[in-house]
């Protein structure tokens, strides 16, 4: 079989190595060549759900290594419907990024391309991994390509911000190292295994047998320490307090991936351990998670809401966004959990649009402050009305992604018996503040008269940033209409999830 | 009726390893006087050469893993984990030498003697490893310091480095009084030295009776005070409060070997000690080494934070090193004898590195390590950037270094034993370690330069850089080989077992 | 017989306790040192009376040629031999020194009071002659025997290396960033940068620390 995982794994760290060979100071090159290779990344992944078998709910595209046989560890890949569009959606952001820096990064341009496209190898690597160990690479991995970005070609206090990012995640992704040790031992204690095994399969599948049980105190411990790395990369409320920083100092097309892509690991993993392996412990840590993500929904609303700089305000809005996906993660039945997976990808393509939307006109005058816009709409047509699709796909508008996954969350948390209609009440609110504030952000910007001169002559659109955005239209738009062609590849995989924790909790009750 | 000189049968190859090297470092003391020139880096690469031969011995006589040769009456052993610790020793070693040949002459300490004596220092170290008997922890103990005590103050125009040497021999008199008084106790207790036989003197002792035996509590008190002493050696908080001032003092290629070397070969010896000799004891020392570690990796680390000098810094870091090393080591089984080894490959790779690349930015003249010397320095040397840069992940932690399956290895070991609560404070103070190697990084790769920086390099400098940057990737994407030597490196459990 | 032997005994005890008073309250530090070699003699007596002739000779020869020697060698190099103005006995002498005789004798107390005052009748042979211990050093002990060669010749080489003050730029003082810092502010106000590097272009064989004001010569 045709390793179509590692060759999308490892095709953009060899770009990256390609790319350290060319000269130092030929940028368009270096450009080329990182756009060239993450293009031909994104062809091949679509080759993925093409031949994806959409009714098998095992996992796909296996590829299986002897890594560090002594210890049971393996080079391990392999994709489900849980993990299929979140991989193509990284390839498919990626050239978008490197695309969007062509006219904005014009320092040491061949190593910001190196970093991206290792940013990209590294999420990818996240999102198909096997191996608990092999995971842990990849995510820790991911933190140095961002961090380096956000210190070397963010702006302002870019150090602290890249240092808070840094240092936040790495804190918690050291207790998930500890969750991962305690994991393979205790299930190799509890299997009388010889060796230990870090293979997330064969674990999950032995919990899913019963023959991994956890005690429920040591179960309550591991699902902390997983909870606690993904919640602060998700972001979740109070962990959040690095993105906001992370978000307004890093270049746009860092701001695309991390909103884009990086948040997504967080909440993929909580998925993916959490979900899967604690059982008990997700089902006992429902209802307070669930309070969380509800605080974050309406405090990152109510944030952004006071924001006058607009990507201050986009980065806001992906906590309160992060926060709906929590709460369908935590509905705990097929619905949330699907609409959590599809609003993931939803968030990416339109808070990723927004984040390119506030790029451009960030680098026509050189501010983000919404009061030095105005009536953009009469200078900038095209721009107006793309933002404006942008927005409401963002805010919801049903007819665009963002209505479906939204509105299955809704009725995932609705049913849900560890949350039910009291989580749902309160976030429908912000839905509305998500509306107020983003449409405020349009208004003061696009809406009414040009006030400054400095306005008057700003240059609408060219060919390429057009491109950019058509290109992330199409999939708004498909979605919006089409919902089920994505739905249906990823229902087999999380009803398996779905109904392997229903039965491991019956089985625990 | 006067005996005859009988001398015991002897197996030549248990000690080959430290023959050969006390071999040529005494030769090479007595070519050092006839070489002509005021050039002493033939000399150096006399005992780069006497390390590779060294080396070779070592492999020459490798036991099967699981088997083990005594002689001279049991007092050392050879079994594989003292060769394997043998081989990282000299490698150490070696990094060491190669930093030197340059440095001494480019600030004028160069004198022939530098390299017999890393030569003696090595040789204690492996004789720590292999030794059986208290009698030889001690010399070995005592070897190695009486030469560090002279390569700290090597120094001579630093009137800091006088300073480091002094304040090195007087703490390391005070350990070594700590050290012979406790091994005086254990043999008043146990009636030996040997340390298998204090371990079956103590398992038939503690069997017998319900009572304590008064022997066997005259060992529990000696081993405690042997404890101590090599807590002095190792550097675990609270003893640890020479470590900054002596590397900070010495030749900061001798700062490197100390970091790194010493603390290997004493941590080994002590989990020789440990696990030999003082196993029934395990329920008294477990908590003691606990509560140490936790000290260690968390006032090593937290100290490090306030640190602008990089030498200092280093110190600290090595101080909370100690500390993960102590996790590994106390847990006394085979994962943690593994994991001993590992970490220590892992952290002298990435520790000479950062020396190294500490040495090609110090100035003739001046003592000051600042961080600031490395701020901007991606934007003109990208390469020493880099190198420094994965060193300081090793050091944190941070995959894709050999770093990273170091401490994994740590952790899984301590997790596997039961300390869940160790393997908590390891991987807080890992977040709180990050910090500062972090900031390293940032200074180098986000920051204007402070002022102008013109690196050094020479030969050795590049070459130990290099390998040690390849390392420290290569083993952290692929430990394999390395996990299966650490594997197959067993300390011997019985005589000839 | 047994009365000379134990008058010796008594009149050796005096002598070291004499000696060893007199070492510490004795002025003059040389007059000191010798005193303490008397002290060394007088315990080596003893060995002797109580039949442990190698341990006696191994007393002198160590303590005497040895210690003491050096102790001596040490005085004689320190430049202060006697200062009138010194005080002997240091401020709290007198709480140090109950301190120090509680300390002792809550060691001596129990020793004395439960030890078995074994007597031989007859004297015993030596069992740790000379002879035996050659023995064991070249049997049993052959490897510390040889490992504390190494570490003699290691710790001499060492010892040379530290004293030896042959060469004509040892101990020049070189100055901190510190303090050169400090030295340029007084010089120039408050430069930008600092040269790109201060090292003048002198030969090898002559290197000059960066310009310092107080080069303290301390060797000869």
């Amino acid at each position: 079989m045709f390793p179509y995982l590692s060759l999308i794994l490892w095709l953009p760290a060899l770009g990256a190595l390609a790319l350290l060979a060319t000269p130092r100071e030929q940028h368009q090159t270096a450009r080329s060549i990182a756009l060239a290779v993450s293009l031909l990344t994104f062809v091949i992944s679509l080759a993925l759900p093409l031949r994806f078998n959409a009714a098998d709910p095992s996992m796909q595209f296996v590829e299986q290594v002897a890594w560090i046989p002594q210890w049971g560890i393996s080079y391990h890949l392999g994709l489900d419907g849980l993990s299929l569009w979140l991989v193509v959606l990284t390839t498919f952001l990626i050239p978008i990024a490197l695309f969007a820096t062509w006219n904005s990064i014009h320092a040491q341009v061949r190593y910001f391309q190196i970093l991206m496209l290792l940013l990209e190898t590294a999420m990818i690597g996240v999102f198909i991994a096997l191996d608990t160990i092999l995971f842990y690479l990849f995510w820790e991995f991911t933190l140095i390509p961002m961090a380096f970005m956000i210190g070397i070609w963010g702006s302002g206090n870019r150090i602290y911000a890249a240092r808070k990012f840094f240092l936040y995640t790495f804190a918690g992704s050291v207790l998930m190292l500890m969750g991962i040790i305690g994991l393979s031992f205790l299930h190799r204690d509890a299997t009388g295994a010889e060796l230990t095994s870090f293979s997330l399969t064969q674990i999950m599948g032995d919990i899913r047998t019963g023959a991994f049980a956890l005690e429920f105190g040591m179960e309550q411990l591991l699902f902390g320490l997983f909870f606690i790395a993904f919640a602060i990369k998700v972001p979740m409320w109070p962990f959040h307090t690095w993105l906001p920083d992370a978000h307004v100092q890093a270049p746009t097309a860092g701001s695309v991936i991390l909103a884009g892509v990086l948040l997504k690991l967080g909440t993929y993993g909580l998925i993916r351990f959490n979900l899967s392996l604690f059982p008990n412990a997700s089902e006992w840590a429902a209802p307070a998670i669930g309070i969380l993500a509800v605080i974050g929904i309406i405090y990152g609303a109510w944030i952004a809401f006071a924001q006058t700089d607009m990507k201050k305000l986009v980065a806001y809005s992906s906590v309160s966004h992060m926060g709906f996906i929590v709460l369908g993660i935590f509905a705990l039945n097929e619905i949330g959990i699907t609409g959590a997976v599809l609003q993931m990808v939803n968030h990416g393509l339109s808070t990723g649009a927004l984040f390119l939307i506030v790029g451009y006109i960030y680098e026509r005058r050189h501010t983000r402050e919404m009061s030095e816009f105005g009536g953009l709409w009469t200078v900038m047509p095209i721009y107006g009305g793309l933002a404006l699709v942008m927005v409401l796909s963002s805010v919801g508008l049903p007819g665009l992604n963002g209505f479906i996954g939204e509105f299955a969350i809704m009725q995932g948390a609705f049913i849900s018996p560890a949350l039910g209609w009291g989580y749902v009440a309160v976030s429908v609110i912000g839905v509305v503040l998500a509306a107020v504030y983003l449409l405020r952000m349009y208004r003061e910007t696009f809406m009414g008269e040009v006030n400054k001169p400095e306005n008057a002559e700003l240059k609408d659109l060219s060919g390429g940033e057009i491109g950019m955005m058509v290109a992330l239209l199409v999939p708004i738009v498909v979605i919006g209409l089409f919902p089920t062609l994505f739905f249906a590849p990823m229902q087999a995989s999380i009803s398996e999830v779905a109904q392997a924790f229903r039965s491991v909790v019956a089985e625990g009750q | 009726m006067p005996p005859e000189i009988v001398i015991p049968a002897i197996d030549v190859r248990v000690i080959a390893p430290m023959l050969t090297i006390f071999a040529w470092a005494t030769v090479l003391l007595m070519v050092d006087l006839f070489m002509p020139g005021k050039d002493r880096k033939l000399t150096g690469y006399l005992a780069l050469a006497g390390l590779a031969v060294t080396a070779l011995v070592t492999l020459a006589v490798q036991p099967a893993p699981g088997t083990s040769r005594t002689s001279f009456s049991n007092m050392v052993v050879l079994d594989s984990f003292g060769t394997t610790l043998t081989l990282i020793l000299l490698l150490i070693a070696a990094f060491s030498i190669a930093i030197s040949i340059n440095y001494l002459s480019y600030h004028n300490i160069e004198m022939g003697e530098y390299y017999p004596l890393i030569l003696f220092a090595t040789g204690g170290m492996i004789l720590l490893g292999q030794s059986t008997n208290l009698i030889l922890v001690f010399l070995g103990v005592e070897l190695l310091s009486i030469t560090l005590y002279v390569l700290t103050a090597f120094f001579y125009p630093r009137y800091t480095s006088e300073e480091a040497g002094l304040k090195y021999l007087l703490l390391g008199a005070f350990a070594a009084g700590f050290l012979i008084y406790g091994i005086a106790l254990i043999y008043g207790g146990a009636g030996t030295l040997d340390l298998f036989e204090i371990g079956a003197f103590l398992n038939t002792s503690l069997a017998v009776g319900s009572a304590f035996p008064p022997g066997a509590l005259l060992v529990l008190i000696g081993g405690a005070l042997v404890l101590i002493g090599f807590c002095f050696k190792i550097s675990l908080v609270p003893f640890h409060m020479w470590t900054p001032d002596v590397y900070e003092g010495s030749p900061t290629p001798v700062a490197a070997f100390m970091s790194v070397g010493t603390k290997g070969a004493a941590f080994a010896a002590l989990l020789r000690i440990l696990i030999v000799a003082l196993l029934p004891f395990k329920i008294y020392w477990l908590p003691v080494l606990g509560v140490l570690a936790t000290l260690t990796m968390l006032f090593g680390n937290i100290a490090a934070l306030m640190q602008p000098n990089m030498k200092r810094m280093l110190a600290y870091s090595s101080v909370g090193h100690a500390g993960y090393i102590t996790i590994g080591i106390m847990t006394a089984g085979t994962h943690g004898t593994e994991s001993f080894l590992f970490y220590l490959l892992a952290y002298a790779l990435a520790n000479m590195g950062a020396f190294a690349v500490l040495i090609t930015l110090e100035r003739r003249g001046e003592m000051a390590w600042s961080v600031d010397d490395f701020a901007g320095l991606w934007k003109r040397y990208p390469l020493l950037a880099i190198a420094m840069a994965t060193f300081m992940l090793s050091l944190a932690g941070v995959p894709p270094t050999a770093g990273f399956f170091g401490k994994f290895f740590v952790f899984a070991a301590a997790w596997e034993d039961g300390q869940i609560f160790l393997v908590f404070m390891g991987v807080l103070s890992s977040a709180i370690a990050a910090f500062f190697y972090l900031r390293v990084i940032m200074r180098m790769f986000m920051d204007e330069p402070v002022r102008e920086v013109i690196p050094i390099f020479n030969r050795g400098l590049t070459i130990t850089i290099g390998i040690a940057v390849v390392g420290t990737i290569v083993f952290g994407l692929l430990p394999t080989p390395l996990v299966s030597l650490v594997q197959n490196s067993v300390i011997a459990l019985g005589v000839g077992g | 017989m047994d009365l000379v032997v134990q008058i010796m005994f008594g009149v050796t005890g005096l002598l070291i306790l004499g000696a060893a008073f007199m070492v510490v309250s004795v002025r003059n530090i040389i007059h000191a040192a010798l005193w303490l070699i008397t002290c060394f003699f007088g315990i080596a007596m003893l060995y002797l009376l109580l039949q442990a002739e190698f341990l006696a000779i191994v007393q002198i020869l160590l303590y005497i040629g040895a210690v003491a020697v050096l102790v001596l060698f040490a005085v004689m190099l320190t430049r202060q031999i006697d200062d009138p103005d010194e005080p002997v006995l240091f401020q709290r002498w007198r709480s140090t020194l109950l301190i120090t005789a509680i300390l002792f004798a809550a060691v001596l107390v129990p020793t004395i009071y439960n030890h078995n005052w074994l007597i031989f009748a007859d004297p015993q042979p030596a069992f740790a002659g000379p002879r035996e211990l050659g023995f064991a050093f070249m049997n049993a002990y052959l490897l510390p025997f040889q490992i504390a060669a190494v570490l003699l010749l290691a710790a001499l080489v060492g010892a040379i290396i530290i004293a030896m003050e042959d060469q004509e730029q040892r101990r020049v003082r070189v100055l901190t960033l510190a303090e050169e810092v400090a030295l340029r502010g007084e010089r120039e106000p408050s430069p930008p940068t600092r040269p790109a590097n201060p090292q003048p272009a002198s030969s090898s064989s002559n290197p000059t620390p960066p310009p310092a004001p107080e080069q303290a010569g301390e060797g000869a």
